[in-house]
């Protein structure tokens, strides 16, 4: 089997000639299909601890075990072991929920394929670009309520249910957001109220990095957004949109373009958070 | 933690809200009686006469149930801070260079929540659930602004 794992010098690691043939044992049990080895044999098999002597770091072999080796025991059928190939830091589980993600797309392109109108489609075939379908949207006013206002949402807890289920994806389905900025407020309630994270956790969620382009857990405003870089007096609902077309044609700054953005989110804000405003949510896809 | 230690700590220039300025409200043929009473130092409000809700701001139709049948009903003028933010540079109008503000929502005790300003206040004794009683200050019209201090017990 094609690994590599890095050696520990000085610190504990694993014995090298023990892991090398217990990778051994498992390949042969997964060339010959003979059931000698089994995914319960890689969850409770145990390595001696190295000291003093060079070893394999343990941190690099148990994430192995989890990400490749476990995985090519439990779904054989996904995952067919493959000789030739170079496992060294791979994730196959990454890899499942990325075929997954492409699966459902795939569905929902064919579910939706009879529903473009056709004079879109017309102007979209003559453009000869990438064209980028509306899967979901979903709007809402929200007031001062008459005296009895919570300025603790915005509505985005009544646009995003309504785009998400248009669209049929769940929130690990997007992977880019453009959310309207006019405030770093106005960032962190709508994200807590579209669900990316529960209330009250918006700033914490933000400040561990998850906004990061383009590795983070949802890439977000590549573009700059509306603080760093442009708010077209009252229609800074647009430029969401146009960035988030750009990460799903493969066109957004090389730096920030997040690799197969196959599904992207837009949120748009007018009003005013503190009395009355209107919340826009739309969720777009990308034709195969 | 004394008051007396909160007002050092804070420093001397603690004290916010003191000389807002005092613009004239629009006054239409529907909300004359309204600012007319805030000139009698009256806070009012409306009250569906069908579903009893209070509504605010107040006007002649109740949204809670759709009744046309509303009374105007005098607040307490008593209330608590429901929200705030200090507003260090104020961008309009007659706000605009001005010095910093605390704008509001006050609920009163009749159960609206109303947005103004608290004004002659430390800025260290601001906090939601604050207790607060209307002053109205007296602009160049027929209307004064309902504005609220702090209860100072």
């Amino acid at each position: 089997m094609q690994i590599r794992f890095m050696p520990v010098r000085f610190g504990e690691g694993y014995d090298m000639q023990e892991v090398d043939d217990f990778i051994d044992r498992c390949e042969r049990s997964l060339l010959s299909g003979d059931g000698s080895a089994t995914a319960e044999t890689v969850q409770q098999h145990r390595f001696s601890p190295t000291r003093f002597r060079e070893g394999y770091d343990m941190e690099d072999v148990d994430r192995f075990l989890d990400a490749v080796l476990l995985p090519l025991f439990t779904s054989p059928e996904t995952f067919p072991y493959d000789p030739e190939r170079d496992y060294t830091g791979a994730d196959l589980s990454k890899e499942a929920r990325v075929l997954a993600k492409q699966q459902r797309a795939a569905e929902r392109r064919a579910a939706k394929g009879e529903r473009a109108s056709a004079s879109a489609v017309h102007a979209a075939k003559r453009l000869e670009r990438q064209s980028v379908p509306v899967l979901g949207h979903g709007e809402a006013p929200k007031t001062a309520a008459a005296g009895r206002i919570d300025l603790t949402h915005t509505g985005a807890v009544w646009s995003g249910p309504t785009a998400f289920a248009e669209a049929g994806v769940t929130h690990a389905d997007i992977d880019y957001a453009s959310i309207y900025d006019s405030f770093t407020i106005t960032v962190i309630e709508t994200l807590e109220d579209l669900g990316f994270c529960p209330k009250g956790q918006g700033g914490a969620f933000v400040a561990s990095g998850a906004l990061r382009a383009p590795d983070g857990g949802l890439p977000f405003n590549t573009d700059g957004g509306g603080l760093c870089n442009n708010h077209p007096v009252n229609r800074g609902g647009m430029t969401k949109i146009l960035e988030a077309v750009r990460q799903l044609r493969g066109e957004a700054h090389p730096a920030v373009q997040v690799p197969d953005c196959d599904i992207a989110l837009a949120h748009g804000t007018g009003g005013s958070l503190g009395t009355r405003m209107g919340s826009a949510t739309l969720i777009l896809g990308r034709e195969a | 933690m004394s008051d007396a230690t909160t007002t050092s700590a804070a420093g001397a220039a603690a004290r916010i809200g003191s000389e807002l300025p005092s613009p004239t409200p629009p006054i239409s043929a529907e909300t004359a009686g309204f600012w007319k009473a805030t000139t009698e130092g009256r806070l009012l409000f409306t009250r569906c006469d069908a579903c009893s809700e209070p509504t605010w701001y107040p006007r002649e139709f109740c949204p809670h149930c759709g009744t046309l049948d509303v009374t105007w009903e005098e607040a307490s003028g008593r209330g608590e801070i429901h929200s705030f933010t200090v507003v260090r540079r104020g961008g309009l109008g007659a706000y605009a260079g001005g010095p910093p503000y605390v704008l509001a929502y006050v609920e009163l005790v009749e159960g609206v929540r109303m947005m103004t300003n608290i004004v002659d206040v430390d800025e260290a004794d601001l906090r939601i659930g604050l207790p607060v009683t209307v002053v109205f200050h007296e602009t160049d019209g027929d209307a004064a602004l309902p504005r609220f201090v702090p209860i100072r017990r």
